[in-house]
């Protein structure tokens, strides 16, 4: 990530032009990264899988992803996420595939010159990604059952309730 | 006309399949569409939620599809 000065930094690899990767996310790149000259606050989500949801023990998850509009949908966040506040840099990775307990499953990123407005885009995006971002869970649990969730229904062996 | 549809998750899995191609009326709705999917390949999910997409774009189901266009099944999503 570079400290161009301009909005068009809020990807980690330019060259990839992705929201999304299959890859481990590390933090650290991202941390380190100096804001620009003009950005007073920097506020950063980072999502982790935890280890039980809705009471199960989970061992491992599978993000499955669209990824063509998941990565259009993240553009169209950020977009409006600069329409709504003064933000020096937004940076926003998913990953997808299968992921383990305690790895980041999403980072949100954003540089303003006030907190104000770093934390309040900041929440916006990451709700507005797990509401409007074709990205799927599956939870594999401990007991080798697995299932589909999501915020507003929980699907087991293809049962949704 | 020709469409594709696009399945992904449970809807992907009951199905058995995540894209195919149909030969559908000229002009006709992602509603119409919807309903025909969901009463034969998905009639275990027939009622559950679930938004449009086409092209990669979130649409209504009066939307009218056109030849070669892509239509996404999109079920409540998941990511965070």
């Amino acid at each position: 990530m570079k400290a161009t000065g301009s909005l068009s930094f809020h990807r980690l690899r330019e060259d990839e032009m992705t929201f999304v990767t299959d890859k481990p996310i590390s933090l650290d790149k991202l941390v380190s990264a100096k804001p620009n000259d003009s950005s007073g606050a920097r506020a950063i989500f980072v999502g982790y899988v935890r280890d039980k949801i809705s009471g199960k023990r989970v061992k491992k998850l599978f993000y499955e992803c669209y990824p063509p509009m998941a990565e259009k949908q993240i553009e169209v966040i950020v977009e409006e996420a600069k329409k709504s506040w003064d933000l020096e840099n937004i940076f926003v990775l998913h990953r997808i595939g299968w992921l383990e307990i305690g790895e980041i499953a999403v980072v949100v990123m954003v540089d303003s010159a006030h907190r104000k407005g770093a934390f309040a885009a900041c929440e916006s995006i990451i709700d507005s990604v797990k509401k409007d971002v074709p990205i799927w869970k599956k939870e594999i649990y401990a007991d080798e059952t697995d299932g589909w969730v999501s915020v507003e229904l929980k699907c087991e062996a293809n049962v949704c309730k | 006309m020709k469409i594709q549809i696009l399945l992904f998750a449970h809807l992907r899995e009951a199905a058995g399949f995540e894209m195919k191609t149909l030969e559908v009326t000229a002009g006709s709705t992602v509603g119409a569409i919807a309903r025909n999917v969901f009463s034969t390949t998905l009639k275990k999910f027939s009622g559950s939620p679930v938004r449009f997409a086409v092209n990669e774009d979130f649409v209504s189901e009066e939307t009218r599809l056109r030849e070669g266009d892509g239509l996404a099944f999109i079920p409540p999503v998941a990511g965070g």
